[in-house]
């Protein structure tokens, strides 16, 4: 089950995510294009994606890509290549509209791959490690380990509700029910916040959590620390060549 | 009384806009085990709060560990050396894995990871939940999330133990591995319960809050009264 990538220290991959990320949205020519795409499938391949998996989530974001695959052909200035509906499609517009969809489609995958893949808490202590401010790995920290008991919460609060013959119907009772439940939610939510507050202000609390201790990094990640500057440099190369 | 550990004097507290401690008095001295009873809403969760600083009373006195406690330093100080097992393990238990949740308390204290997690590794070997130690917490059953809320307590080496509802939702078996466990412990406590036999079996004294103030339980009437 352990893929290649999972050999790589965490911060590595958040950090190597981030630059791909970046020179991927910066290069423009066709060849340096190319070149990130056969990474980001390569990362795709090393970190073992399920293609279903892997399909579902392309699939939030592939509307967003036609909306983009219609609209900018025909908004960008250039040579006429065809006018359809008295709209003028221009093949710097094609250009540019497939590049488009080159960058999200690879910004995806190797976020997917390298940051994707990992244990939420292990994104978290990497965030961490990379002095990413404290205050938003808590967030994601607590985020990790209470979603679970909300969502919990509702389902018990819909469950209340059921037992007691609740139907929605499409009727203001319905509404009003409905309202009642989400605000009894949520000020559950905010109560057990306050709790968890006092609970580990009992235990010394001041507003810092204490840093976990990070693993040294290893050879395996000096080599991967490496290829991505190696891949950033062949990139940029190519787009300058162009 | 003086060498008190804890002496509370005269709090009043409201919550919700309702009187629920009016003049409390409460002393506890190294060695005692406090059962502390009462109705539904008398204020037992109310004055455990109160005692490490969670709720300021209107009026009255916390003087704890020989000095009165007035400000969030001085409560702060206090929480370290008077652990608070909340109702909720849940509320109490927010790390991923047990060991970190209990070597959360002895980080704050300023101990390095490797030391924290030296004790974390005691305290879990001495209450038998070793095996515990690398599970996921919000993947307990409730009677092992208590036992390793009550590790994450154990591992500040409080002087004192506030217990709250120990033995809410404990089966028979977590029931009585915690009643082993807590009579084991040579710790002053104050522990409130509805569960008679559980303070029969662990308190050297026991106390009902009633219209605001704790009074001796008559030790006959204890489980009537509860």
């Amino acid at each position: 089950m352990t893929a290649p990538l999972d050999r790589i220290d965490a911060r590595v991959r958040c950090a190597a995510a981030l630059v791909l990320v970046v020179v991927t949205t910066v290069v423009t020519s066709p060849a340096a294009l190319a070149a990130a795409a056969a990474v980001a499938l390569g990362l795709a391949a090393s970190a073992r994606l399920r293609p279903k998996r892997l399909a579902a989530r392309l699939a939030h974001v592939e509307g967003v890509v036609l909306v983009l695959l219609v609209v900018v052909p025909f908004s960008v200035p250039g040579a006429p290549v065809a006018r359809v509906l008295g709209f003028t499609m221009t093949a710097e517009g094609l250009a540019r509209a497939a590049a488009l969809a080159v960058k999200v489609n690879v910004c995806l995958l190797v976020t997917l791959a390298l940051v994707g893949t990992l244990e939420p808490t292990r994104l978290a202590r990497a965030l961490a490690g990379l002095r990413v401010p404290d205050r938003l790995v808590h967030l994601l920290l607590f985020l990790i380990r209470y979603l679970d008991l909300a969502r919990l919460d509702v389902a018990r609060l819909v469950e209340a509700m059921r037992v007691r013959g609740f139907r929605p119907r499409p009727s203001g009772r319905t509404r009003r029910a409905l309202a009642q439940a989400a605000g009894a939610a949520l000020v559950r939510a905010i109560e057990r916040a306050e709790r968890i507050e006092e609970a580990m202000r009992c235990r010394g609390f001041t507003g810092r959590l204490p840093r976990p201790r990070s693993a040294p990094l290893t050879a395996v990640d000096g080599a991967a620390a490496g290829g991505v500057v190696l891949v950033t440099a062949v990139l940029m190369a190519l787009e300058l060549a162009a | 009384m003086s060498g008190a550990l804890i002496d509370a004097r005269g709090l009043v507290v409201d919550r919700g806009g309702r009187r629920v401690l009016d003049g409390a008095d409460l002393a506890l001295h190294a060695g005692e085990r406090v059962g502390l009873g009462g109705a539904n809403g008398a204020g037992k969760t109310t004055l455990l709060r109160t005692l490490v600083g969670l709720e300021r009373p209107r009026a009255g006195t916390v003087t704890a560990f020989g000095r009165e406690r007035v400000s969030e330093r001085d409560f702060h100080e206090v929480r370290l050396r008077a652990g608070f097992l909340f109702q909720d393990p849940d509320d109490q238990l927010f790390c991923a894995t047990v060991r970190e949740d209990v070597a959360f308390g002895p980080l704050n204290r300023g101990l390095d990871d490797d030391e924290a997690h030296t004790i974390a590794a005691a305290t879990l070997a001495r209450l038998d939940l070793a095996h515990l130690a690398e599970r996921v917490t919000h993947r307990l059953s409730g009677g092992e999330k208590r036992l390793a809320a009550l590790a994450g307590v154990l591992a500040l080496e409080p002087e004192v133990l506030l217990l709250d509802e120990p033995t809410g939702g404990l089966d028979a078996d977590h029931r009585a591995r915690l009643l082993d466990r807590l009579a084991a412990l040579p710790l002053a406590m104050l522990i409130v319960s509805h569960d008679p036999g559980f303070l029969a079996a662990l308190a050297t004294r026991r106390l009902v809050l009633a219209d605001g103030r704790p009074k001796a339980a008559e030790a006959t009437a204890g489980a009537a009264v509860l």
